[in-house]
């Protein structure tokens, strides 16, 4: 009889710090090794190796033998030398429906460090082909991943698990166009060169505001980065002279002192004339006098601020788990379906196999009793007796439900009744 | 059709509460599978609405805008036209839910009050009256709208200017769009506004020659048209911004609401209706 075991073997960021997790991460070319070393294994079907920056796992498949959280750990532990004893602790070993949940899991963002984030989509999806390449995978594990990322995408879609921003960076953008309604007239202007101000400008882009100011102390670097983004450089000195203009102002300097004050925005206020001014000050100190936010048309936000706007996305994000969770339970319980009939096809192969050569033994019998003419005709009349007296056990054989071992219990239940033997399967 | 329009008078409250539910879920929803349901259902109910004020006004063989019952109606019905317009111009799905709880409260309201077997007086078949009635449910329905989005505007503005980031900042579309619709709301229920006056006016003059001019449902309205007409003026010639327009037009609905209060409960007005 066929036994498909699927266990999982691994560290992740939830049990483990970045130390540990660097030292069980595996180059491209272990992983490799890694793969080979254990495909020599004789009772290891398939596996795959998902090695991230926050997780090691390894997925495998074993044929009849099972396997323990020991040999795993021994392989392992060959392959990375820099792992103590108790090292191991943080490491954690799953099986079947357990196993397949986690993968799920982790696909769909929930056991990542940043709740819901896509970047390990891409990762599970490299780690399989990889696998595949190497002809590590087969009708299993591929079934396991193509529902990992069906999973996937069905938690993304039926659930606000990736709704909102989660970086600094994005949140100001997010913060922006709860103000304005299209980027696509709007000008930008970025004070400084600091890192989280570039990349508010470079989504800024990718939302396609229309235009970017980069201001510098140094004009030469205001014209590197006015190049990087496709805008235009300025010196400190023209700020006041663009500012009517303008709709979004980021603050990324390392001035020690303010570079907007609150005087000086007072006449520029006037000539924009109800327009409203985002102003996201992302240095530390400030670039923005805080009285800014006093005028009815400025909204000035700070690094709190943004933070806040993340940390919030987070939870939310978080408080869509225990939705995705049902989500995952579910096809959870298909994935376990489809590995019983799975287990299942050899039997009802062989049982049909055993009737049909039965039946022909019989007709043999009386093949020179009957003429061609009627021979057709019992021929579809055995056929037909046939398939309805199979009908019945092979429908409750599909229908087959309750945990593995009762799935087993049946399976061999039936191979005995029918005296079906292993050499019969396919 | 008696029974075909007792259906919907039930079917219609109960479809507004289903419609409320689906867009509940299309804030943390997003499958395009719910999307399209949504708006299957919308564009429905939306249908189901009208063919129901037809058959009222076939049944009745006059515009069913002549009792409370009817006008709840009639209101829940323009109220939904003008968001569905709004929706499909925006492309937003997620302040849905906020106009089809108000749809649906005048619905309920509107199934428990309308009665098929009341006869009608004949002075209120007039179509000049009944194009007044129109008119000012219209009216009144633009300006609901209008003060709606001023709400969330005021709402999400001082949470973005206090960095306060709930529900309404989670859910509205900007503040930029939040302004422009409720104005453009403003307007509509401004100009429908003035056509009830005057077509009030006419009628009242035609039907009722005798009647005083000082009504307070008639002065609640100037007041009204007033408020709107200096929303309209401040917005195009005195730039005021969005934040004190917001401020003026929940100052016009509360005008609305007192009125009817007033008018309907208090005062003995030639304008209460039942």
């Amino acid at each position: 009889m066929s036994t498909n075991n699927l266990y999982l073997y691994g560290v992740s960021h939830q049990h483990a710090d970045f130390d540990l997790l660097g030292r069980a991460s595996f180059s491209a070319g272990a992983q490799e090794d890694f793969i080979r070393m254990l495909l020599r294994e004789p009772h290891i079907a398939e596996l795959c190796l998902l090695s991230t920056c926050n997780r090691g796992e390894i997925y495998i498949r074993t044929e009849r033998e099972p396997l323990t959280e020991e040999q795993i750990k021994a392989a392992w532990r060959a392959f990375s030398p820099g792992l103590s004893e108790s090292d191991f602790s943080a490491f954690y070993f799953l099986e079947n429906g357990d196993a397949a949940e986690h993968l799920f899991r982790v696909t769909a963002g929930m056991d990542s460090l940043i709740p819901g984030e896509t970047e390990i989509v891409g990762q599970v999806k490299d780690a399989f082909r990889r696998a595949a390449d190497m002809s590590a995978t087969g009708i299993y594990l591929n079934h396991l991943f193509e529902t990992a990322l069906q999973v996937e995408k069905r938690v993304r879609t039926q659930t606000a698990i990736s709704l909102g921003a989660v970086s600094v960076a994005y949140a100001a953008v997010e913060l922006a166009r709860k103000i304005v309604r299209r980027m696509s007239d709007k000008t930008a202007l970025l004070i400084g060169s600091g890192e989280t101000g570039q990349r508010v400008a470079r989504h800024l882009r990718q939302k396609g505001i229309k235009r970017i100011l980069v201001a510098n102390r140094t004009e030469s670097h205001a014209r590197e980065l006015a190049e990087r983004f496709d805008g235009e450089a300025l010196g400190l000195a023209d700020i006041d002279r663009v500012l009517p203009g303008v709709d979004l102002v980021i603050g990324a300097t390392a001035s020690p002192g303010f570079i907007i004050r609150e005087e000086q925005m007072r006449p520029i206020m006037k000539v924009r004339d109800r327009r409203p001014l985002i102003m996201i000050d992302i240095a530390i100190p400030r670039d923005f006098d805080p009285a800014l936010g006093r005028f009815e048309n400025i909204f000035l936000h700070d690094m709190g601020s943004l933070e806040r706007i993340v940390e919030n996305n987070k939870n939310r994000r978080r408080e869509e788990f225990r939705r995705a969770a049902l989500i995952l339970a579910e096809e959870r319980e298909k994935f376990l379906q489809w590995c019983r009939g799975l287990e299942l096809k050899p039997t009802i192969i062989s049982l049909r196999r055993k009737m049909e050569n039965i039946r022909h033994d019989e007709m043999a019998k009386y093949r020179n009793r009957v003429d061609e003419q009627h021979w057709g005709l019992v021929d579809q009349i055995t056929r037909g007796l046939l398939n309805k007296i199979l009908h019945l056990p092979l429908s409750s054989l599909r229908e087959l439900e309750g945990g593995r071992d009762d799935v087993h219990r049946k399976i061999s239940l039936v191979r005995e009744i029918f005296d079906l033997r292993e050499e019969e399967n396919v | 059709m008696r029974s075909l329009l007792e259906f919907i008078t039930v079917f219609l409250p109960v479809g507004y509460a289903l419609l409320i539910w689906l867009y509940a879920l299309l804030v943390v929803n997003r499958e395009k599978r719910l999307i399209r349901l949504s708006a299957l259902f919308f564009n429905v109910l939306l249908a189901v609405h009208i063919l129901y004020t037809v058959l009222l006004a076939l049944y009745k063989h006059y515009f069913p805008v002549t009792t409370p019952g009817e006008l709840l109606s009639l209101s829940a019905l323009f109220m939904a036209v003008l968001y569905w317009l709004l929706e499909k111009r925006l492309k937003v799905v997620t302040t849905g839910m906020f106009i089809f709880i108000t749809i649906f409260f005048l619905q309920f309201l509107s199934a428990f009050l309308i009665d098929l077997s009341a006869p009608l007086d004949e002075v209120l078949q007039e179509p000049m009256f009944l194009f007044h009635v129109s008119s000012v449910v219209v009216a009144y329905s633009a300006l609901f709208i209008c003060t709606l989005f001023s709400i969330i505007y005021l709402i999400l503005y001082y949470s973005l200017k206090k960095a306060r980031f709930g529900l309404v900042y989670q859910i509205s579309f900007s503040l930029e769009e939040l302004s422009r619709f409720s104005y453009l709301a403003g307007v509509i229920g401004f100009v429908m506004l003035s056509v009830t006056i005057v077509t009030g006016i006419i009628w009242r003059k035609e039907a009722f020659p005798d009647l005083a001019h000082f009504d307070p449902q008639v002065v609640v309205s100037y007041l009204i048209w007033t408020i709107y007409g200096i929303f309209i003026y401040g917005k195009y010639r005195r730039s005021w911004s969005a934040k004190k327009l917001s401020y003026l037009s929940v100052g016009g609905a509360g005008a609305i609401l007192s009125s009817l209060i007033i008018v309907n409960y208090i005062l003995q007005s030639f304008h209460r209706f039942g």
